[in-house]
């Protein structure tokens, strides 16, 4: 079978995070038809990063699993990718070496050590997963230089397409926009291990401020104050150090919870709701959707909005007042709901198939060994 | 609502976020933003054309901001490292202060730099812009969340 190589920052089933869950998930269907080797750092945590996982190699499911260990980036400058880490020099002696053995290199990632210092290696083999979004780190030279080097891209969405296209000369370097799937099966099972939580939104994912929860804790709060309920906010998720939050007897936090549980979770919200500005894809959008079950998300954030557009399964809102109306059209509206989640579940079905994904990403691989055979 | 409701066959969810959107254009009583924001945009509505001094984070999010309220009069942004953004922002040019100034001779001025404002200011003085054809944008004081 051929080989196939991911490169990622962190990996691993008890790692919270959108793009390394997209690794994952891309690892595990990809699979089948590859050899695959994830190759990634043995730290756990982003703020440090630790040195978390002793082994240097594992299997997983088919998947071999490599890890390099976080060095120590001090002597680098502060503004360096070396310093945003993780610092893996020994990742990329071994990339340097073992590259040829692969038929594609797939880099996650546009604000990490590992993609972009991977990618500066020039390889003929590599594709850029960038997952990126409208934030400083697009903007800045320090990682835009990644985009000189792919001789693929995987967009999660027209708009990071565009985005990227914008900013960067990159529109004659082959891509493909769709590269994550839901398996619409994993989100129709029925069961009810979850303590009955009466009625609530949902927000899942990490608990952080690069994704705008304080905005989503201020807003809950100010509603409940102005629209007296029993309605909570469940959050799942691994909250970062030093996060601050104003603690509510309606806002439940759950921490991590295992993929069977978040879907239960889901499936019995009556909204989902996401605050960040900045996403490439939104995973929790998707499985969402997969459940029936409506979003309400930040309209800054043209990703999501276009997705609920898309989808016609979600409403964005730019401030309070938005979210305040937007909520309570959607609380109060049972039929609205319904409507929204069958378009939802409808959309996610048409558009991200596994089987679909798979072959848009072999189609790029093939094109760039293609290219590169010319 | 009911409408949107009972059509559910016609379900537009562009239309429902307009709906609402034009409701609450007409509330100016939010509970997180202040007076500063909304005098602030009810003075850049009433200019014909607005450059954006500083495309970095505070002159891009200045830019949704004046999408979001209908303002689409920005003719470009200006900045003293506009070589960095040779491709643009948002399909608006980024030009030097003094290409801004000579090429726009009309336009309100918004600096966005939260440090060297006063710096800018008179660069932008020395460049012959009037001080009444300017003004900051001072992002904490509009009480957005950041």
């Amino acid at each position: 079978m051929e080989r196939l190589a991911l490169i990622v920052h962190r990996y691993g089933l008890d790692v919270n995070g959108g793009a390394e869950y997209h690794c994952r998930m891309i690892a595990e269907h990809m699979a089948g038809r590859y050899d695959v080797d994830v190759l990634t750092s043995r730290t756990k945590g982003i703020s440090p990063w630790d040195n978390v996982y002793d082994k240097k190699e594992e299997k997983e499911g088919g998947i071999k699993i490599l890890r390099f260990e976080v060095e120590d980036a001090s002597v680098f400058p502060s503004d360096s990718i070396e310093q945003t880490g993780p610092y893996c020099p020994s990742m990329m002696q071994y990339l340097n070496k073992h590259y040829k053995e692969y038929k594609a290199v797939i880099f996650f990632t546009l604000n990490y050590y590992t993609a972009c210092a991977g990618l500066k290696l020039n390889i003929n083999n590599s594709i850029f997963l960038p997952t990126a979004h409208d934030d400083n780190a697009i903007w800045s030279e320090k990682y835009g230089e990644a985009f000189s080097y792919p001789r693929g891209i995987l967009y999660n969405t027209v708009e990071e397409k565009n985005l990227i296209e914008s900013i960067y000369e990159v529109g004659n370097i082959p891509s493909r926009i769709g590269c994550f799937g839901i398996d619409i099966k994993e989100y129709e099972r029925t069961g009810n291990s979850i303590d009955k939580a009466g009625n609530y939104i949902l927000y899942a994912g990490r608990v952080s401020n690069s994704k705008n929860f304080k905005e989503l804790n201020k807003y809950f709060i100010k509603y409940k104050e102005r629209n007296p309920s029993d309605l909570k906010l469940i959050v799942l998720g691994e909250m970062d150090r030093g996060m601050e939050i104003i603690n509510h007897e309606d806002i439940i936090f759950k921490g991590f919870v295992s993929d069977e549980e978040k879907n239960q979770y889901i499936r019995n919200a009556l909204v989902t709701v996401l605050a960040s500005k900045h996403e490439s894809l939104s995973i929790i959008v998707l499985e969402s959707l997969a459940c029936s079950v409506p979003v309400l998300v930040n309209g800054w954030c043209e990703v999501l909005k276009g997705q609920c557009i898309r989808s016609n399964a979600g409403l964005y809102y730019t401030n309070y007042r938005e979210f305040e109306k937007e909520l309570t059209l959607l609380l109060e509206n049972d039929d609205l709901r319904s409507a929204m989640g069958e378009n939802g579940r409808n959309f996610v079905k048409s558009n991200y198939s596994w089987e679909r994904i798979i072959q848009n990403i072999d189609s790029l691989i093939n094109e760039v060994c293609s290219e590169k055979q010319s | 609502m009911d409408k949107i409701v009972s059509a559910k066959n016609h379900l537009c969810v562009e239309e429902i976020v307009e709906r609402i959107k034009v409701e609450t254009e007409r509330e100016k009583d939010d509970p997180f933003l202040m007076p500063y924001y909304f005098d602030f945009i009810e003075q850049v509505m009433r200019v014909k054309e607005i450059v954006i001094v500083g495309a970095g984070n505070y002159g891009r999010d200045l830019y949704k901001i004046l999408k979001q309220n209908r303002i689409n009069t920005v003719k470009c942004f200006a900045d003293n490292g506009y070589e960095r953004y040779k491709n643009g922002v948002y399909g608006n040019r980024v030009l030097s202060l003094t290409d801004a100034v000579a090429q726009n001779a009309g336009a309100f001025f918004v600096v966005t730099a939260q440090c060297y404002v006063m710096e800018l200011i008179r660069q932008l003085v020395r460049l012959g812009v009037d001080i009444d054809r300017m003004d900051c944008f001072i992002v904490v004081n509009t009480g957005m969340i950041l």
